[in-house]
């Protein structure tokens, strides 16, 4: 048409705003009546189906499993009616024989060790010759060995409530054509948005969106679908589609959609019934987001379900949210450099004046904001989906036109969690945000320069003006995001209450656990005068056991002491020597899951629109400067003259 | 939004010429008496000019700047190399003659020195010292000719600006074209317009003719150029006049409103070796007829007697036939009885009727023959010479004679409306989406140099044209503007006098449009033809700084392509009433209905004539004739479109009740509208002094919207002054009009602007306009009335010009005929009336106009389909699916 310096700019924006209205469209259908709270079917004694629970592991170390399998196999359901598999894929024959000898010895060392320790818990220790289509296969070669109605799937750092397999088995026997139960996410440790903006005691997780309205609302559709892990399947099923698929790098969801396409059921429980680790670091984070975006476009390009035959209108439409949600960087980044191609090379891809914009732009945006607001306002506060959609965008662009071009190349990588950031640092992989940062405030000094200069199209300006400075402020968010703290443990501590006695310094003494966490617990006592706690003293705590745990103390190690009222309160490292000691630690933090939900519930709560906004302008505000802080190292100076000036966000 | 932003900037660009003709103002006041303004074209006075400029210096910082024009050769010492003083070189008085001027010598930039033409002499003999008497001693010796054939269409040509052109079709005989013809034009210009660089350029069906330098401020002057032989073509000849016109001083874009030039109608026209061609004498050359001195063509049917009401339908139809024949720009109807005189220029003497009527108008009428219809030119002796005569043996048959010489006109393109005998080419007409481009509508590839331009150019559109709320056109321009343009310079498209878009150039360094789009929202156009102009405002660095000689600099700064092209979208098309929009552009619903028009009115002569003049009118708006029947049965008139015509004082109170009228005896008239100083009266035109400030603009804001009584106006200016201190309800004030301004939603609820009570028209109306309906039917009624009969007739004269008549919309509308002044009353209950078949698009587009016009009813309807929305979806959520997925 016009010139095509501006025609392809303005094609492309034109798209993105197409796609964020369709996008939109789509959601308002999935969540438009979200399924209510189920309550799950009391299973008739003796009527229990035979379940296999699958923890797969790639790299995860023995700790971590530890506990996960210790809590897989506290399951309250009978011993006899379940089978706990390790299905360890780092010790397979393939890793054992490599070349590489440190490694092959390493293989070796951890196939062995994680059989005393399987052998110890009372699980099952799986391993195969050859690692084939990774975590899908690793799942498949279970299923081959393993012969209950049911298959039960955690990650290696999903650890299990008690009440697990009784929230949700029941379904089962309702519905023959049930392929799945599904159960939310529920993480103990804060991503690394949540960890820099210092958020997560007070606002709801990144995924309690997903899980607590999307998921719902896919559910009332009859398109809940697989995640991966905290979720029981149907042998019965699997069996129709030789297992789990492994076409895409997402096999849960395509796993999903094969199985919905045959004509079989799911049910998603809102319930957390299994606690988590995330990532912990962005680039981990990233990491994880790049695989999730790819998969999903394999399954849209090898499945396309909107004409996918078998599956219903609505949950084509639902896997079509699902997917095409992951289509955001592209337009984000069109969002995010199309001021630029007014504000720097003056390209007319905007045909409107100030007040065109004021009337349709603005309007939809405000109207976006309510109803996100009132669709989600509890579980996901404004403009943080933007930061998240922004912070993903810069890697997940390259990520998402690779796997376009290249739909078969992308492989299963496994999300590194449990990490630990020592020190305050930037991110490994935060340059391009200073970089889009410094862009924008040129931007900005453009922006008074040209409405100073060329007043006759100032309207236009500062529209554009306005549109880069949101931009910018998401960005400077950006920058506190990937100016990573230092942190000293995985998983936030949770506050139990849980009477103990405590061997210390000779005595034992009644005691009381206030919080734990993976690594730990808080222990308040009364101390008699002849015993001192003293940091570096080991000590021993006694609990009641679970069923199956032949052992009921559980060695610490005294981190810090502090007098309170005239108690004292010991912060304590767990010193897990032997299995039952993972049991132990694992009855302490998972044994009850209403202490997640009433966390959860802690965290939700709607702020507005407007309070919203104003607290992400602040934390925005501050984020900018604490990365600037990073970048420039002016943060260590601080750290030595001012502490605590960065260290906590502005409430 | 894009019509608040019009407004805005239409509201500045008002605000900025005011306040140019305010600083202009006592210039003018003071400069008017010593203008001879009685003067028809002989040598002005230099003597009486010179105190003129006195007082304009003595008239401040602002006169001042402007007059340097007479210090440049005094005090500047300009070589005169490139700008020879005319004064010193030009043999004074020595007549003007172009002859044969080639190709070559049209495309010659170069100013050409010492122009002169007879009466230029004054100004730059002026020089400080010199006794100014010198120059009055030269009167031009041949004085001016009077044209044999005039050939002005309008009563007052006027060009405007720095680059303006004006072209239409006159027609000449065989005879005429035959003979050697020497083109007259007398005409007078602003006095800030440069001589030297400026120029009239007339060409005749595309060949150059003459190239004047426009010279003539103190009084009309009158050039002569021979017409190369084969330039004059029998038959419709496209003449065309081009003025580029610079500003002696000043470079503002201001300063080109003070570019003018007016033509002398009397003094312009042909002039033919032998002296006068006789008249016409065949019916295919019925255009050749041509206009008078003040663009009209006259119609004169003689008649003696009293007029029967079946002379009158033959009158009403023969009217409508002529004009169409004539293609005549602007006819006007009269009746007299018989030795009328020999026609003058621009008259047609025409008889019509049965057999007897012939005998009473004629000495020897021509024998008709059994069942055949006459049309004949004969020449008679008691009838004015030659005289056009229709008859035939029964009144059937005389329709069969007209309607044989309507038919004989039937033009070919139904994309065109036929207006090129005022304004060529011709317009092109839309009934649905379509585009045209410019250089079919006129507009030719230009590259202009100077500061302001405008393109024009026409739209015609149907009666039931109805997409002005929610309608929309598009200009694909094909342009290009220079680096040395500044970027903040304007595009603006007007329509109908009011701004309909505006775009700004951005570019620094220039820019190329390539069918670069410009939106116009059709607000602004109404059934019929609409006048259309884009104008280009150019700020140029080199303009502010506006140093000596700058407006000499001819740079060519703008360029527009013939191949941008005018797109229309798709609109609406129901027809509305009542709406007088389209009763005056098409003839809606009169000439569209299948039965004969009925026409009440008295018998008289002038109503009869006035009757003619007004459906001859309305014959060229809708290209046809339509029957007339002057004496309905009145029961039958209940149910029919009727047009009522006379004297305010001889229509039924009922039909001014129907039509939303004031009763008569309300109406306060005034006992005699002064006389118009202008063409009506016959008289020569009067000159406006060449300081004046153009008229164009003004023109347009002689049409002012009001309501029954008048009085909001004042009531609006005292509510400002009484509210205007108090604090709450003058911002609540403020924000209502702001939100009506800006947004068109009136708080107090309802969209349309009319008001229920009768319509008073103001004491000095002379033709009053009015529609509405039957009492128990839809069918349409429309009121042209008078004082009397005599001053509606003198009235309607000027009422169908289309200057005036183009201007006339909503449900009544008054004109005042001394000054132009147009006063329109919108409609309030508008009934719609199916013209089209309703087909699904058509519903929809008339859905989207109805529902812009009625924002509030929209965002309700809005609200509702919401809400219903909400409530199925929720009922259909409420089902849950069964088991769960």
């Amino acid at each position: 048409m016009e010139e095509l310096a501006n025609f392809i700019p303005a094609l492309l924006l034109y798209g993105a705003e197409m796609y964020s209205v369709a996008l939109m469209g789509l959601s308002l259908f999935v969540v438009s009546s979200p399924q209510p709270p189920r309550t799950a079917p009391v299973i008739a004694s003796g009527r229990e189906p035979t379940v296999d629970i699958f923890v797969p592991s790639y790299n995860e170390d023995a700790g971590l499993l530890a506990t996960t399998l210790a809590a897989a196999s506290a399951i309250d359901y009978p011993r006899d009616r379940f089978t706990v598999w390790l299905l360890d894929d780092g010790g397979t024959d393939q890793k054992c024989e490599q070349h590489d000898l440190p490694a092959a010895r390493e293989a070796q060392m951890r196939r062995e060790t994680l059989t005393e320790l399987c052998r110890e818990l009372g699980v099952n220790y799986l391993t195969r010759p050859r690692n084939e289509y990774a975590k899908a296969g690793n799942l498949n070669h279970g299923l081959a060995h393993s012969s209950g109605e049911l298959i039960v799937v955690f990650d290696a750092d999903h650890a299990p409530a008690r009440s697990f397999l009784r929230e949700t088995i029941g379904y089962f026997n309702e519905d023959p054509r049930l392929f799945l139960v599904q159960t939310p996410h529920f993480f103990i440790n804060p991503d690394p948005v949540e960890r820099s903006l210092d958020t997560w005691r007070r606002m709801p997780s990144e995924n309690e969106m997903f899980y607590g309205v999307i998921q719902r609302g896919l559910d009332r559709w009859g398109g809940a679908f697989f995640c991966g892990s905290a979720a029981v399947l149907r042998r019965e099923a699997l069996r129709e589609t030789d297992g789990f698929a492994h076409s895409s790098i997402t096999e849960d969801c395509e796993t999903a959609l094969t199985l919905h396409a045959r004509g079989w059921h799911s049910v998603y429980v809102d319930t957390p019934l299994i606690a988590g680790l995330q990532p912990e670091t962005f680039a981990s984070f990233i990491g994880q987001r790049s695989r999730w975006a790819q998969g999903m476009y394999q399954i849209l390009r090898f499945h396309f379900p909107l004409f996918r035959s078998g599956l219903t209108m609505a949950q084509r439409i639902c896997y079509m949210s699902s997917i095409l949600f992951w289509f955001f960087p592209i337009s984000r980044a069109i969002f995010l450099v199309s001021p630029f191609f007014y504000l720097f090379f003056s390209l007319e891809i905007f045909n409107g004046s100030g007040a065109e914009f004021v009337a349709y732009t603005a309007v939809y945006l405000l109207i976006n904001l309510f109803i996100q607001s009132y669709l989600y306002g509890k579980y996901r506060w404004p403009w943080f989906s933007e930061l998240y959609e922004y912070i993903q965008t810069v890697y997940l662009l390259p990520a998402l036109l690779s796997v376009m071009i290249n739909p078969k190349k992308p492989t299963f990588k496994v999300t590194s969690k449990g990490e630990t950031i020592d020190e305050n640092r930037i991110s490994e992989i935060g340059l391009p945000f200073f970089v889009i940062f410094v862009i924008q405030i040129i931007a900005v000094f453009v922006t008074f320069w040209r409405i100073a200069t060329e007043p006759y199209s100032a309207d236009i300006t500062i529209v554009v003006g306005m549109w880069n400075l949101l931009n910018l402020i998401i960005s400077g968010c950006a920058l506190g995001v990937v100016s990573e703290r230092a942190a000293k443990r995985h998983s936030q501590r949770m506050a139990i209450t849980r009477r103990c006695s405590l061997l210390i310094d000779g005595v034992e003494v009644p005691a009381v656990i206030e919080n734990v966490s993976m690594g730990g617990v808080r222990i308040r006592t009364e101390l008699p005068a002849d015993a001192k706690a003293r940091v570096g003293m080991h000590a021993v705590v006694r609990v009641t056991p679970p069923d199956a745990c032949i052992s009921d103390t559980l060695p610490i190690l005294v981190r810090k002491v502090a007098l309170s009222e005239g108690a004292v309160v010991l912060g304590a490292q767990f010193n897990a020597k032997c299995a039952a000691h993972y049991q132990l630690i694992a009855d302490l933090i998972f044994a009850n899951a209403d202490e997640w939900k009433k966390f959860q519930a802690g965290r939700r709560n709607n702020p507005g629109v407007l309070r919203g906004t104003v607290m992400f302008v602040m934390i925005a505000g501050f984020q900018t400067l604490r990365g600037l802080a990073y970048v420039t190292q002016l943060e260590k100076l601080t750290r030595r003259f001012a502490p605590g000036l960065f260290a906590r966000a502005p409430r | 939004m894009r019509i608040s932003q019009s407004r805005l900037f239409g509201s500045t660009r008002v605000a900025a010429s005011l306040l140019a003709a305010l600083l202009l103002l006592p210039v003018e006041a003071m400069a008017q008496p010593a203008f001879n303004l009685g003067d028809d074209g002989a040598g002005p006075v230099g003597a009486v000019v010179a105190p003129a400029f006195e007082t304009r210096s003595d008239g401040g910082a602002a006169a001042d700047a402007r007059s340097p024009a007479f210090d440049i050769h005094g005090r500047m010492g300009w070589s005169g190399d490139a700008v020879t003083t005319p004064a010193k070189t030009a043999p004074a008085g020595a007549p003007f003659t172009m002859t044969a001027p080639g190709p070559a010598g049209a495309s010659d930039p170069k100013p050409q020195p010492g122009p002169a033409a007879p009466g230029y002499a004054a100004p730059f003999q002026m020089l400080p010292g010199q006794p100014i008497a010198a120059a009055a001693a030269k009167p031009d010796a041949a004085g001016p000719m009077v044209p044999d054939r005039f050939i002005i269409p309008v009563p007052r040509l006027r060009l405007e600006g720095e680059s303006v052109s004006r072209g239409w079709v006159t027609y000449f005989t065989q005879q005429e074209a035959e003979r050697p013809v020497t083109l007259l034009i007398g005409y007078l210009n602003a006095i800030y317009v440069m001589p030297e660089l400026s120029r009239l350029r007339v060409t005749i069906n595309g060949q150059f003719v003459a190239e004047v330098p426009i010279a003539s401020a103190q009084g009309p002057t009158q050039v002569k150029a021979a017409i190369p032989t084969g330039v004059l073509r029998a038959g419709g000849n496209l003449i065309r006049l081009e003025m580029r016109a610079v500003h002696r001083t000043d470079c503002s874009i201001e300063s080109t409103y003070d570019l003018w030039m007016e033509f002398d109608n009397a003094l312009t026209g042909m002039v033919f070796e032998g002296g006068p061609v006789p008249h016409p004498t065949m019916v295919d050359d019925l255009p050749a007829i041509g206009v008078d001195a003040q663009g009209t063509t006259n119609i004169r049917f003689i008649h003696p007697g009293p007029i029967e009401s079946h002379h009158s339908d033959q009158i009403l139809l023969a009217a409508q036939a002529l004009a169409l024949r004539g293609r005549f720009s602007h006819p006007v109807v009269s009746i007299v009885g018989t030795d009328p005189g020999p026609a003058p220029p621009g008259t047609l003497n025409v008889v019509v009727g049965l057999p007897q009527d012939l005998r009473n108008a004629m000495a020897f009428p021509p024998p008709i023959a059994t069942n055949q219809p006459l049309v004949r030119f004969v020449n008679d002796s008691r009838a004015g010479g030659t005289v056009l005569v229709l008859g035939g043996e029964t009144a059937g048959i005389i329709e069969a004679a007209i309607d044989r010489l309507a038919t004989g006109s039937a033009h070919s393109d139904d994309n065109k409306v036929a207006i090129s005998s005022r304004f060529a080419p011709d317009a092109p007409f839309f009934t649905g989406a379509g585009s045209v481009r410019f250089s079919e509508m006129g507009v030719t590839t230009q590259e202009f140099s100077g500061r302001r331009l405008r393109l024009r150019f026409p739209i015609g559109l149907p009666a039931d044209f109805y997409g002005a709320a929610n309608g929309q056109a598009r200009i694909l321009l094909d342009a290009a503007y220079a680096p040395s343009v500044r970027p903040g310079s304007q595009l603006s498209v007007y329509v109908n006098g009011s701004l309909a878009s505006a775009y700004m150039l951005t570019e620094r360094h220039g820019g190329l449009m390539e069918r670069k789009v410009i939106k116009v929202p059709l607000t602004h156009f109404r059934a019929g033809i609409n006048r259309v102009w884009i104008e280009v405002t150019l700020d140029v660095d080199s303009d502010e700084v506006c140093g000596p000689g700058a407006t000499l600099v001819r740079q060519q700064r703008f360029v527009v392509f013939d191949s941008s092209e005018f797109v229309m979208d798709n609109f609406a098309r129901i027809g509305r009433s009542p709406g007088l929009a389209a009763f005056i552009g098409r003839g809606f619903p009169y000439f569209q209905s299948t039965q004969p028009v009925a026409v009440v009115m008295r018998q008289d002569i002038p109503t009869v004539a006035a009757a003619a003049t007004v459906m001859a009118r309305l014959a060229l708006s809708y290209e046809g004739t339509t029957l007339v029947e002057t004496a309905p049965s009145p029961a039958s008139l209940a149910s029919r479109p009727v047009l009522f015509i006379g004297d305010i004082n001889h229509i039924p109170p009922d039909v001014l009740r129907q039509v939303g009228v004031v009763d008569a005896s309300k109406i306060r008239w005034l006992a005699a509208p002064p006389p118009r100083d202008g063409a009506s009266q016959g008289a020569a035109p009067t000159w406006d002094s060449p300081l004046s400030t153009p008229s164009d603009a003004s023109l347009e804001a002689n049409v002012r919207v009001r309501s029954a009584s008048g009085n909001n106006d004042i009531l609006d200016r005292w509510r400002d002054e009484v509210t205007g201190e108090s604090g709450l309800s003058a911002a609540i004030l403020r924000f209502e009009r702001w939100f009506k301004s800006t947004y068109g939603i009136s708080l107090g609820g309802s969209g349309d602007e009319g008001d229920s009570e009768p319509f008073n028209p103001p004491p000095n109306s002379s033709v009053l306009v009015a529609q509405g309906f039957a009492p128990s039917s839809n069918a349409v009624w429309t009121l042209i009335a008078g004082h009397t009969a005599d001053s509606l007739d003198a009235a309607i004269g000027d009422f169908t010009l289309p200057e005036y008549w183009l201007k006339i919309y909503g449900q009544a509308a008054v004109f005042d005929a001394a000054t132009g002044q147009v006063d329109i009353r919108m409609a309030r209950d508008r009934r719609f009336i199916v013209t089209e078949p309703l087909g699904p698009s058509n519903l929809r587009l008339i859905a989207a106009n109805w529902l812009s016009l009625n924002i509030v009813t929209y965002a309700l309807v809005l609200v509702l389909c919401c809400i219903v929305f909400a409530v199925v979806t929720s009922l259909l959520l409420r089902r849950r699916p069964k088991g769960g997925g």
